[in-house]
């Protein structure tokens, strides 16, 4: 898919998100029978909101991908929104909140740097009238929505792939080695748990190794060689962030051992993480579509919008369904192109 | 080098497949860039300055050259603008240093957060680059084995072997020495302390836009934040313990190479050790302190060396 066509889809996306009102609509005078009850009061309820996103970092394709959904829909429902970067700096994004519980937007969405860093501030932005969407890395305090990944869900499918090829009746070791991205955010926190509950069921199978790859996939890929080292007999590695994990496959090429030693991993499912399946860096990798999680973030407070809702009445999450992709069901459709910077 | 021995010792004894060849091999491979860095970072430190901004110069230059593959500008051009913003921001830093007489500490911990900054906003646009087919030179500097020796550990040995020969055979090197020694008396005897300071920290820009190259190119995917990461922790570490002295003046680039195989033999251990980020960083905390202290019991406080500031 070239990055003409990708912009395309995005633009749809936001175009979606937008149901296709047009304000440009000639106002002319409509029988009462033909106006569609719910379209202006949609309009009026979304127009003017302020919404703002904090953000652990801009500086990457899933969070460059949401940023961009956001900043469409928005300007097509006339939504007043705005970005604070915390450019990968954890105290940042606490000020950024704390600031923002003075200013009193209509709607934060939070990507989480960490389970606890900004729990009081999500309570107390609820309790102030403020929606808490949180994305995809969740708070321990919950608040009206979690829109992103169910973590423990992806644990469970990746530790059930890695007992299928590496587990009993495989003819293999069943050791795998774990690179998580950050040990404190809410992902690694969760895949580990769904991790464990699967491999508490098969003995066959153990971790013999476990580090945090600081998102860095040069760490990443250093930790793997020596991992490959220390345990010869390694079936297979499990990454949490693909972007990160691009550094174990190419571990396992150095050493000889692609195909032999597989390679699961997970993320927004940007072009390079198809790449990275085509050439065989990734034996399985599930994409949890970026764009769409944005998607959903924005639909989701259309409607709350629409209901003048108060926050703190709602709790629930918002699992983002996971696209499987390997080898055996691969097409370039399944991953989405970066904008060109 | 009686330390590596010792931990390398230990080390083989203690840990199952440590000693394997290939091990030894990876392990190499992954301070390659150490070693690089090192090599620029020592030369400075020796003339009694410090470049802070080398970590960020090697991840930004080296990752800017290789967005630019991606964005279509032929290799070997992408690699000569690399090199020439690398050239240009360390004589900027040591112009700074020499000139305008603003302490190295803060020219350099300034020019490494408009590198990173900058970086972000205008050069490569976020924190993660591709390595992009195009840079096949880049892939194989990270990638490639010649003699099935890993390339970047030979750029590694030619950096330390240009570094040892400019400091123990050449007039600039004694220069560098005599600077660091003591910067009043070089100046008296007619050295061009503020050329010469110009020309170290372009050398060690350039140096580190060489090891950013082997490090961009290593794998499909490169973070800029290497840079935040403990590299500039790990090179002050191996500079301190390859006995090149905070207050100027000694050390040599046999004693780095030795202080670049102390940690990565202590980074290798810990991985194999299966040790938490935390205690990895606790030990590299307590060497680092062990070591300042040991420099400063060896290089006591003199009239002399107290009329500096530190570092």
């Amino acid at each position: 898919m070239s990055a003409y066509s990708n912009i395309k889809r995005l633009t749809r996306l936001a175009l979606a998100s937008a149901l296709a009102l047009s304000f440009a609509a000639p106002a002319v005078a409509q029988d009462a029978d033909r106006v569609e009850s719910l379209r202006q009061p949609y309009v009026d309820a979304v127009k003017g909101k302020k919404v703002v996103f904090l953000v652990t970092t801009l500086g990457v394709d899933l969070t460059a991908a949401w940023h961009k959904v956001f900043t469409d829909t928005s300007a097509k429902l006339g939504i007043d929104y705005s970005v604070r970067d915390s450019n990968w700096n954890t105290q940042a994004q606490v000020q950024a909140f704390d600031a923002l519980l003075g200013e009193k937007p209509d709607a934060i969405i939070i990507q989480n740097w960490n389970l606890s860093l900004t729990a009081r501030q999500i309570k107390k932005a609820e309790e102030e009238g403020i929606i808490v969407i949180q994305l995809n890395q969740k708070s321990l305090m919950n608040s009206t929505a979690h829109v992103g990944v169910d973590w423990t869900g992806v644990g469970v499918v990746t530790a059930q792939e890695m007992v299928k090829q590496c587990g009993k009746d495989s003819g293999r070791s069943g050791k795998v080695a774990i690179i998580q991205g950050d040990v404190t955010a809410s992902d690694s926190f969760y895949q580990m748990a769904g991790v464990e509950s699967v491999f508490a069921e098969h003995p066959e199978m153990s971790i013999v190794a476990n580090q945090g790859g600081q998102w860095d996939p040069n760490k990443a890929h250093d930790l793997a060689v020596t991992m490959l080292q220390q345990h010869p007999d390694l079936c297979a590695f499990y990454g949490m962030w693909g972007v990160m994990a691009m550094g174990v496959g190419q571990a396992i090429s150095e050493a000889g051992l692609k195909g032999k030693v597989f390679s699961y991993s997970n993320d927004g499912g940007s072009r390079y993480a198809c790449d990275a399946v085509k050439s065989g860096d990734f034996t399985k990798f599930w994409s949890y579509d970026a764009p769409n999680q944005a998607r959903d973030v924005m639909q989701l407070l259309t409607y709350l919008f629409q209901n003048d809702y108060t926050p703190g009445t709602l709790k629930g999450a918002i699992y983002s369904p996971l696209q499987e992709i390997s080898l055996e069901n691969y097409s370039d459709t399944l991953c989405w192109d970066p904008a060109k910077k | 080098m009686m330390l590596v021995a010792i931990e390398f010792l230990a080390f083989s004894t203690l840990l199952d497949g440590f000693l394997s060849s290939s091990n030894l091999l990876s392990l190499v491979r992954s301070i390659a860039v150490l070693g690089i860095l090192g090599a620029g970072l020592s030369i400075v430190v020796i003339a009694r300055g410090i470049d802070l901004s080398i970590a960020a110069m090697m991840a930004v230059s080296g990752s800017w050259a290789v967005f630019l593959v991606g964005q279509g500008v032929p290799e070997w051009q992408a690699l000569l603008i690399g090199l020439a913003f690398a050239a240009g921001v360390g004589a900027v830093n040591g112009l700074l240093v020499a000139f305008m007489e603003i302490p190295a500490l803060f020219t350099t911990l300034a020019s490494a957060t408009i590198l990173l900054g900058a970086s972000q906003l205008f050069m490569v646009f976020g924190t993660v680059v591709y390595l992009p087919p195009e840079a096949s030179f880049t892939a194989w500097l990270g990638q490639g084995v010649v003699l099935g020796i890993p390339v970047s550990i030979w750029i590694a040995c030619a950096a330390l072997l240009a570094g040892h020969f400019a400091l123990a055979r050449t007039r600039w090197g004694r220069f560098v020495y005599a600077m660091g020694d003591n910067v009043e008396t070089a100046r008296l005897s007619g050295i061009g302390i503020r050329p010469l300071t110009v020309a170290q920290y372009t050398f060690a820009a350039c140096v580190a836009f060489a090891g950013g190259l082997t490090l961009v190119g290593a794998n499909p995917t490169f973070s800029v934040r290497v840079a935040e990461g403990g590299i500039l922790f790990d090179l002050i570490l191996i500079v301190v313990l390859g006995g090149v002295s905070l207050s100027g003046g000694s050390g040599s680039i046999v004693g780095v190479l030795a202080g670049t195989l102390l940690i990565g033999i202590m980074l290798n251990g810990v991985t194999i050790m299966d040790l938490t980020k935390q205690y990895q960083d606790l030990l590299k905390g307590v060497v680092l302190l062990a070591a300042i202290i040991i420099d400063n019991a060896l290089h006591p406080r003199d009239e002399e060396t107290d009329r500096q500031s530190d570092i």
